[in-house]
């Protein structure tokens, strides 16, 4: 590593860097020139859109029998049909109003337990914060997918047991994110400043330290909820989450897989790719969020 | 800077703590199965089921008693290691576990293994690419197959390539247990198929069983290799471009003693993230034993959730928690022998 490089960083920065432009405008822009994030919120939109209008632009009802069983993909019948003659494209779209219905309502309801009370937890730092951060850490050591299980075994198998038992496995995840950001932006200037200023606590809260705890939590409901849509569909693959006739992708994977053998794959070929792209789509959202707080850190 | 406390003095100390932990970790499992609402009895039995027949089912399991002293019951028996009586199986839970534990513990030792020979390497090697267009590139795929693994449902994975290699292709074997019908199990010793075979000489049982074994491995490898070696590159990045680093190149060591020295900084990060994997392998190889009949603690589990039958239940998810928390405790005691710092 040579002097001259070293000599060289520093005449740049002498020169100046080119500094990102300041406002609102400036960022948005920065936040369109993401690819991956224009991508990633335009594959949700999109699924989203189709789950709300599966009645109406689906070719056949998720539910019907259109004729022969376990048809390959053709005319009429664009992903093929499954064992009792459903339509597997239509099941397909009719199944992202309960996938991501789910996926969306789930981290929703944690986001709305989980960020209050750790932000409480971490600006009180109060013994029954540390203790209910203690009781998360030992409920969040069990296998995810086991314990999701074992509750949807006590609670029985309803879509609406689905969103809770989700939600109930993410929400110490973010108690425990907004816990620790608040424990350090308590002690930020800014926060100790309004203190001073006489603000009163909630406001606090609301105006200072929520907004700046934002960006890593929601880079996080971003990744849950891709890992709610595969622990949703991995409880109805084996059976004890949504239940057909209801069309939901795993559940149709295991439906479909029942014929995989014989070389029909259709059935299970189709809804996991609606899966994986969904997933997918999450994942580069919660990447895009991540990277720009990785920057905006860098830059202070 | 203090002398930092013996290896041995840090793992009394941790050792300690265990016995409380598990008794958390077994209050965990009961209050997250049994204060769940939901009639335990009305469930087994399902819904056709009169009143009076699921009275007496209460009856007959000891549900009808209050919750506490169904706490103290399940307590007392955890304490002479018995987790009751499957309702299903009419064994004792704790046999069944056990003869189904060494299937589960082999496929996911298997994996880790297979796991961290693939991303270590790799890991290092995206690295080592330095900077430029290569090292871009390198990143790109990383990022690509994270991204990729970290969205495929592990079970939908498992059907592919089964849909591949055993339909198509014809050249694994089907997902219909460990081994061929033809072949006859090894004589068990340790319950672990492969030393089994191996330890009896049986390698007709051993060749079967490792093919048998080979996609369901590879399945949870893609996708429990991804974050790991994505760790791997990041962190041997960083090491390689920190200042002690470039001092040891500067003194003229050679390149693979000065990875070795980035390595060892990186070791903590990577085994943090390889045992939290390893315990989270247990949940998910619930759904590749199942797609491949495996026959293993997991299918165990889904088969008493899906017959809703509650010992076999609580003992599944209280096994599956202490297993957690042994390998958590593994994780610390090796921590703290490699860094001092931790104990």
């Amino acid at each position: 590593m040579s002097t001259m490089e070293s000599i060289a960083t520093n005449d740049a920065t002498a020169a100046g860097p080119r500094l990102p432009r300041r406002g609102a405008a400036a960022a948005a822009r920065a936040w369109r020139r993401d690819r991956g994030l224009v991508a990633g919120l335009a594959i949700i939109a999109l699924v989203a859109l189709v789950g709300l209008l599966a009645p109406l632009i689906a070719p056949h009802p998720q539910a019907e029998s259109i004729g022969a069983s376990l048809q390959p993909p053709g005319a009429g019948h664009l992903f093929g049909t499954d064992d009792v003659g459903f339509d597997v494209f239509s099941r397909v779209l009719y199944a992202a109003r309960v996938d991501i219905g789910i996926a969306l309502a789930a981290t929703a309801l944690s986001l709305l337990v989980g960020v209050p009370l750790g932000i409480l937890a971490g600006y009180t730092r109060s013994y029954a914060g540390e203790l209910a951060a203690r009781v998360s850490d030992t409920f969040q050591a069990f296998p995810v997918f086991i314990v999701a299980l074992g509750l949807a075994a006590a609670a029985g198998s309803k879509a609406s047991n689905l969103v809770f038992i989700v939600a109930f496995l993410n929400a110490p995840i973010y108690f425990r994110l907004a816990r620790n950001q608040t424990r350090v932006l308590r002690n930020a200037p800014f926060v100790e400043a309004s203190v001073v200023a006489g603000e009163r606590t909630p406001r606090i809260l609301v105006r200072h330290v929520l907004p700046n705890a934002a960006g890593p939590l929601l880079a996080q409901a971003s990744v849950n909820a891709g890992w709610a849509l595969l622990l949703t569909s991995g409880l109805s693959f084996v059976g004890a989450g949504v239940r057909p006739p209801t069309a939901e992708w795993g559940a149709m994977i295991a439906n479909g897989s029942e014929h995989l053998l014989g070389g029909e794959w259709w059935p299970t070929v189709f809804p996991g790719l609606a899966i994986m792209i969904t997933v997918l789509a999450f994942g580069l959202v919660s990447e895009a969020i991540s990277k720009r707080i990785q920057g905006v850190r860098d830059e202070r | 800077m203090g002398s930092s406390p013996s290896f041995g003095a840090f793992a009394v100390r941790r050792l300690a703590l265990l016995l409380p932990q598990l008794f958390v970790v077994v209050t965990a499992a009961f209050v997250l199965i049994r204060l769940v609402p939901g009639d335990p009895a009305a469930n087994f039995l399902g819904g056709s089921a009169t009143q009076e027949a699921v009275d007496q089912l209460r009856v007959k399991f000891g549900i009808d008693q209050s919750i506490l002293s169904q706490y103290g019951e399940f307590l007392s028996g955890l304490a002479h290691g018995d987790l009751g009586t499957s309702w299903r199986t009419s064994q004792a839970v704790t046999q069944d576990i056990g003869d189904r534990f060494p299937v589960t513990f082999q496929l996911i030792t298997l994996t880790m293994a297979f796991s961290l020979l693939i991303a270590v390497p790799g890991g290092i090697m995206v690295a080592a690419l330095g900077r430029g267009r290569r090292s871009r590139a390198g990143r790109a795929v990383s990022r690509g197959y994270g991204l990729l693994a970290g969205a495929m449902p592990e079970f939908w994975l498992g059907l592919l390539l089964i849909l591949v290699f055993f339909v198509a292709l014809g050249v694994a074997p089907g997902p219909f247990g460990l081994l061929d019908s033809d072949v006859a199990p090894p004589q068990s010793i340790t319950g672990f198929v492969l030393v089994d075979a191996l330890l009896t000489g049986n390698l007709s049982a051993f060749s079967s069983a490792a093919a048998h074994l080979a996609l369901p491995v590879i399945t949870l490898t893609f996708v429990t290799a991804a974050p790991l070696l994505r760790m791997t590159a990041g962190e041997m990045r960083q090491a390689l471009g920190s200042d002690y680093v470039r001092f040891a190149r500067a003194m003229g060591l050679s390149k693979g003693r000065v990875y070795r020295y980035a390595l060892q900084s990186t070791a903590a990060p990577i085994l943090t993230l390889a045992g939290v994997q390893y315990a989270v392998l247990v949940g998910g190889a619930v759904l590749i034993e199942r797609i491949f009949s495996l026959g293993g603690f997991g299918q165990y589990g889904v088969e008493a959730v899906l017959a809703s039958d509650y010992p076999a239940v609580l003992g599944f998810v209280t096994v599956a928690g202490t297993l957690a928390f042994v390998i958590y405790l593994v994780l610390d005691l090796v921590q703290g022998a490699l860094d001092p710092r931790v104990r």
